[in-house]
């Protein structure tokens, strides 16, 4: 720049010259650099939205055949067919295979199980033996008894018609076969499932073309992908049980190469695939989706509707009926098993705290330690004492029992005044015991009253929400019997238009935000996840800002500029380049052990050893990213203040006004929507953070929110979740990531409208204190 | 420079109360006159001040008399805004000043070691160069100083708002709008509220530095209108460029050169018939 400066010349430049001047190849490069940043935000931010918000979706459910055989071959004396890559018979000898001829099979890639398919195929390979057909029962057999031939199942369709039934038009059950269209799918191992993913085949991984050379994109005509369906039905003995989720292949150009080069793979190519109507996706609260029919709702022995006599909508509309009924039932015994046995819990626990409270300020005195001891040991007999109760004990049979129950107590705590009068104490501490006698009493009071009822309560109500269940089919007929209130959600996906399935969608998105998490993290909501995150987020705004604005203005207001400042700011700014993690090393010793620890000995001794601040917790987080982030707010408010115009501070101070009233009264509130950039900065920069956080309070799961009714409502000592950190346990911690790879990009998603929501806010705020400063000319 | 001299206005402005000299200092001699009747508000006694190694203002001695307009006038850099804030001290802001010498406002030593500034503020009104409104609303503007010194009560406030803005003649105008931001005034308009927070707390002088050079010739009219009728009540301390200026509005005239005063004295005197062949060179034009 500075040889440039010299005396302009008279004499006309050439024009590369000129525009070299003109700095325009600069304007280019700096916008390319900021299109490419644009770009680059532009393909991430989209791909989670596209990926985060198509999670909830409704898939359709179909019927997907595949190469696997329904049967394998075996010899009548249970020798397994098998077949080697030119489809020429192998049988197992001893450690390895032999031809028909004798010949051993010399290559190390282990040929392939023949089945029902293969013999359907070419029955001229298995001639001169006699065949068996095994399946998942074990081997076919006839009525008689005797095992099915090859040649009588592949004559007889209707006797040896695949289990595999979907409903047809008429409302019945049919063999899949006949939808699929062709009755050589009764062969084939068949699934029921939601296409969840596609990916494509790289074609160079395909087996060869006959002659050996690879296959060209321009020699097919779909594209060969693979495919990953949600089977569901885990855990009920519904067969397949194993594979919740299952990748298959498809338009694989040449299906017979293909399923000679691709011993095990080609079981599970798709031979054909199509919609089923009127088949069922069923969310449950446990074990993840059940896909199939609903074919009886039953109330205890009674039978609500079938569908024999009922048909298939009515049961249909009986079982959605039951199960908002008996899903409601189970929100609220959820909710008094939280809320209600959660308060009166809370209560018993401060009642015992008191008197652990009460041994620890007396902990010098040995007769008090033995009174309260022995105090606590009457309580823990007592409590063993409790009477049982049984789904069918009546409420007020139990409250009698309880009763009675309560009055036991008084007798032990009578022994108890016995044992203590012996005891040589003052005046004081006999009153002291006195009062932990109290508290004993009301939380036997407690115990006995309010505990347990509510818990009778909630067992009547488990009980009860055992009572509906729902008969489930699954594609190959088999059977189970459910309860209807774990049904969280019961939807025909292929029965629904858009509209149905955006309702489907928008309900479940909605489920995602406001509900608790389920089966650790991988179903339900987040919404205590997002709480943990607002919470610690806004904590952290609250402890960075005044933290930052103070520092930076001693630096620029107060501090003589020199080198020890200069020293210091850039050490500040350094300090952001600290890797985060060694911030959440720093909070785990500085703030959890040592602040924490001596909080935990000064005000909660009675709670030793189990930590209370002494351990993570939502006010040491804050605090470690507060102190992460607060060199961005330095750094921001700096700028803020250089940004005052001095003659400002000369009116200030002109008029007779102190440092400080000119700091508060004219720079600060000038500064102030640099400031809340500062702030915004620091929030983004806080809210994404997942490192230190799980070493410092954030937890996989927490069973309580760090906000909720009881004093002092905020609880900054508990365990939290949090967006970054959910991210990172259910993408990479959980065993089953085909079906938590999308909430990882919903949960995503979710985590930067968070950040974004909190942006809005604080840059509203900043946009108004902006409007307020600016001058308007008008 | 144009022509120095503009008899009418001069006329009119020193006529009123040009009652002769003050004190006068000059170059060679450094003798002082008495002066005459009129009681001294700033007593400046040889004072000495250096921004680090640089001697901006050489032993300055200079009386300035109570409820009169006195300007300042000067070649640029000859440090007559550095002898403006050195009567309210904010040349204490700067890092690496010193001084030496006295300034007594109202027979207080200003520069003694006990002396609380921020007192010392309040009694000194200041107009800067360039207007400096807070992005405040216009009442908030003109409290300001009184607001810093604790006054809460409401009535009071408004009360002093409308003084002053009836002061600076700026009340008719901004009267129905008192709680728009001040930004939003004209230039002209806010050097005047700048005036009126000047005077808000009712100070002994009022110090004005350039306060019309950024405006066009009818705001400059208002301000200097404005400051002939605030002599009544203040004593204005005003440094000037402009010629025509310092004779139409001071009552009497510093000429200060490289640090120091070179002549001092009623301005219709200076003007008509300056003593030093410097000053008439300079109040002509012919040089500076
Ligand atoms: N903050 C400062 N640090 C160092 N030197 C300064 C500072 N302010 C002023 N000076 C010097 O002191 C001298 C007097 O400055 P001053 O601002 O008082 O001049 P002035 O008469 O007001 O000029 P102008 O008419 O241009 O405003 C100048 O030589 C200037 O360079
Ligand atoms: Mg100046």
């Amino acid at each position: 720049m500075a040889q440039s400066s010299p005396a302009v010349s008279g004499s006309p430049k050439p024009a590369r010259q000129r525009r070299v001047q003109k700095g325009e190849p600069f304007v280019w490069l700096s916008g390319g650099a900021i299109m490419t940043g644009i770009v680059l935000i532009v393909l991430v931010v989209g791909l989670i939205v596209y990926e985060g918000s198509r999670t909830f979706w409704p898939r359709d459910l179909e019927v997907i055949a595949l190469g696997e055989s329904r049967f394998l071959l075996q010899t009548s004396d249970g020798r397994q067919a098998f077949l080697d890559a030119e489809d020429r018979l192998l049988l197992p000898q001893g450690e390895g295979y032999t031809y028909a001829d004798g010949r051993r099979y010399a290559l190390t890639l282990p040929p392939r199980k023949a089945g029902i398919a293969d013999f359907r195929r070419a029955p001229g390979t298995f001639g001169g033996l006699k065949w068996q057909l095994t399946g998942a029962g074990g081997v076919l057999k006839n009525p008689d008894g005797a095992p099915v031939t090859p040649e009588q199942y592949l004559q007889d369709a209707k006797a040896f018609a695949s289990p595999y039934r979907v409903v047809d038009e008429s409302g019945g059950f049919t063999p899949a076969e006949m939808l699929l269209g062709d009755d050589r799918f009764r062969d084939h191992v068949m699934l029921l499932g939601a296409v969840r993913a596609e990916r494509p085949l790289d074609l160079r991984d395909l087996p060869r073309k006959a002659d050996g050379t690879p296959w060209q994109a321009y020699e097919i005509d779909a594209e060969p992908t693979e495919l990953l369906v949600r089977q569901g039905n885990k855990g009920e003995g519904l067969q397949p049980d194993s594979m919740y989720f299952r990748w298959v292949k498809t338009n694989v150009p040449d299906v017979e190469g293909y399923r000679r080069g691709n011993p095990g793979g080609y079981e599970a190519y798709v031979l054909g695939r199509t919609l089923a109507r009127h088949v069922c996706e069923i969310e449950r609260l446990e074990k993840g989706v059940l896909v199939g029919y609903v074919v009886e709702v039953k109330e205890g022995e009674k039978t609500l509707a079938s569908i024999d006599k009922d048909g298939l909508e009515r049961v249909w509309e009986v079982f959605l009926e039951q199960q908002q009924a008996m899903h409601a039932e189970y929100l609220r015994r959820v909710e008094i098993e939280k809320d209600d046995i959660g308060d009166v819990n809370h209560e018993i626990k401060q009642l015992e705290l008191q008197v652990a409270r009460i041994r620890h300020d007396f902990r010098k005195s040995g007769e008090m330690v033995t009174a309260i001891e022995k105090l606590q040991e009457a309580y823990t007999a007592w409590s063993r004492l409790e009477p049982p109760s049984r789904p069918d004990t009546k409420p007020e049979e139990y409250a009698r029992a309880c009763g009675k129950w309560r009055d036991q107590l008084l007798a032990a705590l009578e022994a108890w005044d016995k044992e203590v009068a012996s005891y040589k104490l003052d005046e004081g501490p006999r009153a002291v015991l006195a009062e932990a006698r109290k508290a004993q009493e009301q939380r036997a009071d407690l115990q006995s009253g309010a505990y347990s009822r509510l818990r009778l309560e909630v067992t009547r109500l488990r009980e009860h929400e055992k009572s509906v269940t729902y008969t489930l089919r699954a594609l190959n007929g088999q059977t189970a019997v459910l309860p209807v209130a774990q049904v969280v959600r019961a939807i025909l996906p292929n029965e629904l238009g858009f509209f149905g399935k955006l309702g489907v969608y928008l309900d479940r998105f909605w489920e995602f935000l406001w509900e608790n998490p389920r089966e650790s993290n991988t179903e339900g909501g987040i919404f205590p996840v997002i709480v943990g995150t607002l919470l610690m987020t806004l904590l952290m705004s609250l402890a960075v800002v005044p933290f930052g604005v103070i520092a930076a203005l001693y630096l620029r207001e107060y501090a003589r500029q020199g080198p020890l400042v200069s020293a210091v700011r850039i050490a500040v700014n350094n300090l952001a380049g600290v890797p985060s993690i060694v911030f959440g090393i720093f909070g785990l010793g500085f703030f959890c052990v040592i602040m924490g620890g001596t909080m935990d000995s000064l005000f909660y001794p009675e709670r030793l050893p189990s930590p209370t601040f002494g351990g993570g917790g939502l006010m040491w987080a804050s605090l470690t990213l507060a102190l992460m982030t607060v060199p961005v707010v330095i750094v921001a408010t700096e700028e803020a203040l250089i940004a005052v115009p001095s003659s400002q501070r000369e009116a200030s101070l002109a008029a007779g006004a102190s440092r400080f009233q000119t700091v508060w009264r004219v720079i600060l509130p000038q500064a102030m929507p640099g400031i809340l950039t500062g702030m915004i900065l620091a929030m983004a920069r806080g809210a994404g953070e997942v490192a230190p956080l799980m070493l410092v309070g954030v937890v996989k799961s927490a069973e309580t929110l760090p906000v909720d009714g009881n004093f002092p409502f905020i609880h900054l000592e508990r365990k939290f979740m949090h967006l970054g950190f959910h991210i990172y346990d259910v993408g990479f911690q959980s065993p089953d990531i085909d079906n938590t790879k999308p909430l990882v990009f919903t949960t995503t998603l979710v985590l930067i409208l968070v950040i974004a929501a909190l942006n809005i806010v604080a840059i509203r705020m900043r946009n108004r204190l902006r409007k307020r400063l600016s001058s308007s000319h008008v | 420079m144009a022509n120095m001299t503009a008899p009418d206005t001069l006329a009119d402005g020193v006529k009123a109360d040009s009652r002769g000299a003050v004190r006068v200092t000059t170059q060679d001699t450094g003798k002082l006159e008495k002066p005459e009747a009129l009681e001294t508000i700033v007593r400046i006694e040889n004072f000495n001040l250096f921004y680090g190694k640089h001697h901006a203002l050489k032993n300055i001695n200079l009386d300035i008399p109570k409820n009169r307009v006195t300007a300042l006038i000067g070649p640029s850099g000859c440090g007559k805004s550095t002898l403006l804030r050195s009567i309210n001290r904010m040349n204490d802001l700067i890092d690496g000043i010193s001084y030496q010498g006295s300034i007594y406002l109202g027979g207080n030593d200003i520069y003694a070691p006990d002396q609380d500034v921020i007192a010392l503020r309040k009694h000194c009104g200041m107009v800067f160069q360039k207007t400096n409104p807070f992005p405040k609303s216009i009442f908030e503007n003109v409290i300001y100083p009184n607001r810093i010194s604790g006054e809460r009560n409401r009535r009071k406030l408004a009360e002093i708002v409308e003084r002053c803005l009836k002061r600076t003649a700026l009340w008719d105008e901004v009267s129905h709008r008192l709680h728009d931001n001040a930004t939003a005034l004209s230039g002209g308009q806010q050097q005047r509220l700048c005036i009126a927070r000047g005077i808000a707390n009712e100070p002994d002088v009022l110090l004005m530095d350039e306060p019309c050079s950024a405006l066009d010739p009818i705001a400059t009219a208002k301000i200097e209108e404005l400051i002939l009728d605030l002599r009544e009540n203040y004593t204005v301390v005003i440094v000037t460029h402009n010629m025509q200026q310092a004779a139409r509005v001071a009552d009497y005239t510093a000429f200060m050169y490289l640090g120091e005063i070179v002549e001092f004295g009623a301005t219709s005197e200076m003007f008509l018939k300056p003593r030093l062949k410097q000053t008439e060179d300079y109040i002509t034009g012919r040089f500076g």
